[in-house]
């Protein structure tokens, strides 16, 4: 009877990844695991497959390797990320970078919450397409069934499954695999947590300095070890998941984002919600040009001057506005301004955020 | 041992049947057939219709699928008894059902190619005279997670990911103003999840459609009648927001359609006994 209780609520918090052995970084705490997708070796490995396989695909030419490359920060380096038809998304690819301690997924949900939900939208998702899977979830299972390798590794993920290849396990593996990829190795970790004063210029020392001062309020909303506001572990006790509007677009005067794309004014309908988007994490930011969810912005640089004006003026075109007079934009976007040598320290500290060695680290590579 | 297994999975079979009981000798088999239209034309899947919506579109429809629910037959005295949905494995779970009038053929790519047309079920032995149903996914089942649903949630075409639920009605099809298509996505909106992903509270724009069929009997068809759905809409044109309705409450596609359906508050008027 104790057994079966278990089985209904999924094992205890404290036995949740037997035998998994996280590889944090120091500062790092553990990343929240769903009750029932406790993490293993197997299942980070098998997802490591499945995330960068192109039968994951209906005309099997893209997998989720295809816009989430370890060479740009897990993004795919476009403004817009394009599905495996051509279709077009409104929106730029984000990193899944340490993306197992994000509250909140996708660039502006209030309902998609973990990794195994997450995938189910690029995976099925028709407006737009992106892997183009809707309809053939069977063939899916077909294709990786007659594979040589993933039955045995399904069956070793997931020894208690009876018929182990299936959405279920598909988008678990794949959860699994995601939160694996924890980077914590920039210059700026072995100088903060690793005490190494040498691992930083002085340069990027002094816009560090910048960064977390209340002149330029990046901090509040790029906060932590995770450089976002929208962070859980597993000592998290409250749910925190935050959206702000940065003024970036303002094209009726009172506050409007594009149609296209409002935010999460889109989910919500709220007027306050309008452009609202969730605060991407800054790690290894130097490698996922352009920025913002339209990539909109094409450099660092020009990110500066955006947030330092308070939010884009566009003069002319159909986007054209004040964004500096949003009315629903966030406190902490007011303007600053900065030096020459002050933007060059900025600029330098965002670089020092990149971990080369885990972005080029063999296991969380394309294996095939 | 039993019970506990039951707790685990959710609602089972059997706590569907609190009344019209399928196993009572009072209770009747009961077939409720529905027949999606145009006017007089049936909807098929290699066939263009002239005349629809404000515009007078010319409409080549491309998929309608819709969960119904919650059906329940009253007589003339004010009572009621819920249907008791035959637990076939396949197009009903529970109190909900799937109509599937696409077949996968012609300019219909994107369902299956099995249709349902039939919600088959047992009421209580009377003399029922009309009958009461919603469109849409009850809310228990609606936010679950659909990686593990049983069928006829486990059609991925029906997802709604993006909003945490289903498509309630999936209805779609071309015109000639707007050529790569014009598609109607009922399901409920508004919806907030907890910090696990689950949503906890009801959503602020449910949009299921309820639904009231005065002087009806089981011998009669239920016309989904598609051209008073369309008729407040222009086909060939975006008036804003997506192609057509997502349910986006400001898409004013949206409100035409809605109009129609009772949503927010009222009753459905495009189903008719014939």
């Amino acid at each position: 009877m104790l057994w079966l209780l278990l089985a209904c609520n999924g094992p205890a918090k404290e036995s949740v990844d037997p035998g998994y052995t996280w590889k944090l970084p120091e500062g790092f705490p553990t990343p929240v695991v769903p009750d029932d997708n406790p993490m293993s070796d197997e299942k980070v490995e098998l997802g490591r497959y499945l995330f960068y396989d192109v039968r994951l695909s209906g005309n099997q030419t893209q997998s989720c390797g295809s816009c989430h490359q370890p060479q740009y920060g897990f993004t795919d380096g476009k403004a817009h990320a394009e599905g495996s038809t051509g279709q077009i998304h409104r929106r730029s690819s984000m990193s899944v970078v340490n993306v197992g301690y994000f509250s909140g997924l996708t660039w502006a949900s209030n309902v998609v919450k973990t990794l195994e939900a997450q995938a189910l939208l690029p995976l099925f998702g028709e407006t737009p397409v992106e892997l183009g899977m809707a309809g053939l979830e069977e063939e899916l299972f077909v294709r990786l069934r007659a594979d040589a390798d993933y039955p045995g590794m399904f069956a070793a993920a997931f020894p208690e499954e009876e018929d182990p290849i299936n959405l279920d396990t598909i988008t678990k593996a794949i959860g699994s695999f995601e939160r694996s990829l924890i980077s914590g190795g920039s210059p700026y970790d072995q100088l903060q947590y690793g005490g190494d004063p040498s691992a930083m210029t002085a340069e990027a020392r002094r816009g560090m300095a910048l960064f977390f001062s209340e002149d330029l309020e990046c901090f509040h909303c790029h906060q932590g070890f995770a450089f976002t506001d929208s962070v859980q572990s597993e000592s998290t006790t409250f749910e925190e998941l935050l959206f702000h509007n940065t003024g970036l677009y303002n094209v009726d005067g009172a506050g409007a984002y594009p149609e296209i794309d409002q935010g999460l004014y889109d989910l919500t309908q709220e007027p306050s919600d309008m452009g609202r988007f969730r605060a991407p994490s800054l790690r290894n930011i130097a490698k996922t040009a352009p920025y913002m969810h339209d990539g909109s912005i094409a450099t660092l640089d020009e990110v500066l001057d955006h947030y330092a004006a308070g939010g884009r003026t566009i003069l002319e075109g159909e986007n054209a506005g004040v964004g500096s007079s949003n009315p629903y934009k966030s406190e902490f976007v007011t303007g600053f301004t900065l030096t020459a040598e002050q933007r060059t320290d900025l600029l330098a500290f965002l670089n020092a955020l990149t971990d080369e060695e885990f972005l080029t680290s063999p296991e969380v590579q394309d294996p095939f | 041992m039993l019970w506990l297994l039951l707790a685990c999975t959710g609602p089972g079979k059997e706590s569907g049947d609190v009344s019209g009981d399928s196993n009572s000798e009072s209770s009747v088999p009961i077939s409720i057939t529905f027949d999606a239209r145009f006017g007089d034309t049936s909807f098929t899947c290699d066939s263009t219709v002239e005349g629809l919506g404000t515009g007078n579109s010319s409409f080549t429809p491309t998929d309608l699928r819709l969960y119904v629910s919650a059906f329940t037959v009253h007589n003339a005295a004010g009572e009621q008894a819920p249907v008791s949905l035959n637990q076939d494995g396949l197009w009903q779970l529970q109190d909900l059902a799937l109509l599937d009038f696409e077949d996968k053929t012609g300019n219909c790519s994107n369902g299956t190619s099995a249709t349902n047309h039939v919600v088959q079920g047992t009421v209580p032995a009377g003399d029922w005279s009309s009958l009461s149903f919603e469109v849409g996914v009850p809310f228990a089942l609606n936010h679950q997670d659909v990686a593990t649903a049983s069928s006829p949630l486990n059609l991925s075409t029906l997802f709604w990911s993006w909003q945490g639920g289903y498509k309630f009605i999936r209805l779609e099809g071309k015109s000639t103003g707007l050529p790569t298509g014009w598609l109607f996505h009922l399901g409920s909106t508004g919806c907030e999840t907890d910090g696990e992903g689950k949503v906890t509270e009801a959503c602020s724009s449910p949009n299921r459609a309820h639904v009231e069929i005065a002087d009806w009997s089981p011998e009669k068809t239920i016309a989904l009648r598609l051209d008073s759905l369309l008729s407040g809409a222009d086909l060939d044109l975006d008036g804003g927001g997506a192609p057509g309705c997502m349910s986006a409450p400001e898409d004013p596609e949206c409100a035409a359609l809605f109009g129609k359906l009772g949503i927010p508050a009222g009753n459905a008027t495009i189903f008719e006994a014939q």
